[in-house]
């Protein structure tokens, strides 16, 4: 895959965005063969060894790291705590399941709501600091969800995590779409990640993206130029609350099952970890930053509970020889 | 009346008298030169000028109005905008996309998540005006953080012009360069100024251009207004002659 997404970088560092034609036909056709490798998917993953689940999986940790690296890659605010909005989304889509509807379009709605608009409220305050205290407080933040939830045992489930809620089929009309096919399922949750995907990117080639990537190389700048930057990065922290709120939202249908650990900081740290793999400042990096992360998860916890020191060795190798992350180090050597 | 006046201006630093009891007046459409030896106060008037510090006493008016102890990012929405004696640009971004950010910004656009073609095209035009106006079409691809010394300093002329100030301060904007690029940088400041009409303050070391560009001179010594004048009447003065030679021997 890598070989074939090797112009991004261009798109929002370099000037192609800002060329004559509209057109970037290495950009284009990267794009056409990731869509047509996501869209076919349930049928070639066995082939290779994998699983449709497997698939999902990959898709609902890319949609919460595109949205993250939004803000991490692109605006540079490093967020130790997303995966509290994750969680939250996760958790509203359960509750609702479990004790108010039936109607998993309505459950994904509240829990997008409910994890989005706690980034949105809660975002102000992270925004006050930068850099180290940017993240302390993001930590700080993601932790206090984390404890309720491990806390609230009548409500969530304490640290068993929430249980006895499922996903049910989506009716249009006369049309019914049967979720408990792991295929459909799959194919609904790519629904929603060409969304994250279609709002990222709109956002990225806008004046409001232009203004995310300004205030990552030049904050000072910035400001000299009359802009609250502060505004901006809570705009950039929103978004990518909302896009992890949807991401979680997904992850608890699609495991029937949600626990603390969805919410906790260590997969926060994960989270970042993708995007760091996959290339930060790259618009599909996070999805190769999942596609290894998952995949790694999968075949090495069948063999030792230990995998994630491996991914702990992956990332140290990859930061020491590939500090842009792989999608990064393809893009840079191909366009000296 | 005055674009900018400045009315028995004092700024003091604990015990230090950075400046002290400055008076001056730059009409509108005005190319006003700051010079002064080294610890003058230049920089301080102006940071202060540009709101990075109020004065200690004394009053600060932009166009007819105080702008005391309004800071940097409010007074470039009054039309005032500065460059940096170390130049601020968004090094890993191509010229272009470094105008593209300033017009963007200046036409207030920045909370757009989508723009119309039409105003696409508006941004569009802008920027190529502006890349005319500097000549960085050629280099519009590069990333500015690639280009020489230079030409980073017209990019980032470049940018404080896409928000159309009135006043534009530069802060020692030939410092570091060669005779070409002081040269080419004398010129487009004497165009800004000529065919825009745009009021500029500008603090410089190099005695030639000051002389070759200026309207006026401010001669600032050990934080006091030394001499106001022409460049002739500058030239001619005794007291600057005697704060330059002393300030050499």
């Amino acid at each position: 895959m890598n070989a074939t997404t090797i112009q991004d970088k261009t798109s929002t560092l370099g000037g192609s965005r800002a060329g004559m034609s509209s057109v970037d036909l290495p950009r284009l056709a990267a794009a056409l063969v990731i869509w047509a490798l996501l869209l076919s998917a349930p049928f070639w993953l066995p082939l290779v060894g994998g699983y449709t689940v497997l698939g999902t999986r990959v898709l609902i940790f890319a949609l919460v790291t595109l949205g993250l690296n939004l803000l991490l890659g692109f605006t540079g605010g490093l967020s130790f705590g997303h995966a509290a909005y994750f969680g939250l989304g996760a958790y509203g889509t359960g509750l609702m399941l479990k004790f108010v509807t039936a109607s998993t379009p309505l459950a994904i709605l509240v829990g997008v709501l409910v994890g989005g608009l706690a980034a949105t409220l809660l975002g102000p305050i992270t925004v006050r600091r930068k850099g180290i205290y940017f993240a302390m407080i993001t930590i700080a933040i993601g932790q206090m969800f984390y404890f309720i939830a491990v806390r609230w045992n009548s409500l969530t489930g304490g640290e068993d995590g929430l249980t006895g809620f499922a996903r049910t089929n989506v009716h249009f009309g006369g049309w019914t779409l049967d979720l408990h096919n792991p295929t459909n399922f799959y194919y609904f949750t790519l629904f929603f990640f060409a969304i994250g995907c279609f709002v990222v990117w709109m956002v990225l080639r806008s004046p409001l993206g232009h203004t995310f990537v300004a205030i990552r190389e030049n904050p000072k700048r910035l400001r000299f130029l009359g802009l609250p930057i502060g505004v901006y990065i809570w705009i950039a922290f929103a978004i990518s609350g909302f896009v992890a709120a949807l991401a979680g939202s997904l992850y608890a249908l699609l495991n029937n099952f949600t626990s603390p650990e969805d919410m906790n900081w260590i997969l926060s740290g994960d989270f970042v970890i993708i995007c760091v793999l996959g290339g930060m400042r790259t618009f599909w990096g996070p999805l190769v930053g999942s596609v290894i992360y998952v995949v790694v998860q999968d075949y090495l916890s069948s063999i030792t509970v230990n995998w994630m020191s491996f991914i702990g060795a992956i990332f140290v190798l990859s930061v020491l020889f590939f500090p842009w992350g792989l999608l990064g180090f393809f893009q840079g050597r191909f366009k000296k | 009346m005055s674009l900018l006046s400045l009315k028995n201006v004092t700024r003091r630093f604990g015990s230090l008298s950075a400046l002290s009891n400055i008076s001056m007046e730059v009409p509108q459409g005005e190319l006003r030169a700051v010079i002064g030896p080294n610890g003058a106060g230049k920089t301080t008037l102006f940071n202060l000028i540009s709101g990075f510090f109020p004065p200690s006493e004394g009053e600060l008016l932009f166009d007819g109005q105080s702008v005391k102890g309004v800071p940097p990012e409010k007074l470039v929405h009054r039309g005032m905008i500065r460059t940096f004696q170390i130049t601020e640009i968004f090094l890993d971004l191509s010229v272009y996309e470094n105008l593209e950010i300033a017009v963007e910004t200046a036409h207030g656009l920045n909370l757009r998540p989508w723009l119309s073609p039409a105003r696409r095209r508006q941004v569009r035009a802008h920027i190529d005006e502006l890349m005319q106006t500097l000549h960085l079409e050629d280099l519009a691809y590069r990333m500015a953080g690639e280009l020489a010394h230079g030409d980073q300093r017209v990019v980032e002329i470049a940018i404080a012009l896409a928000r159309e100030p009135r006043l534009l301060l530069l802060d020692e904007p030939t410092a570091g360069m060669g005779d070409e690029e002081t040269d080419r940088m004398t010129d487009l400041i004497r165009h800004l100024h000529q065919e825009r009409g745009i009021t500029m303050l500008f603090i410089e070391h190099d005695m030639s251009i000051i002389f070759n560009v200026a309207d006026r001179i401010t001669v600032l010594d050990n934080g006091h207004l030394l001499a106001e004048g022409t460049p002739a009447e500058i030239s001619a003065n005794a007291d600057v002659q005697a704060a330059y030679l002393g300030a050499a021997r």
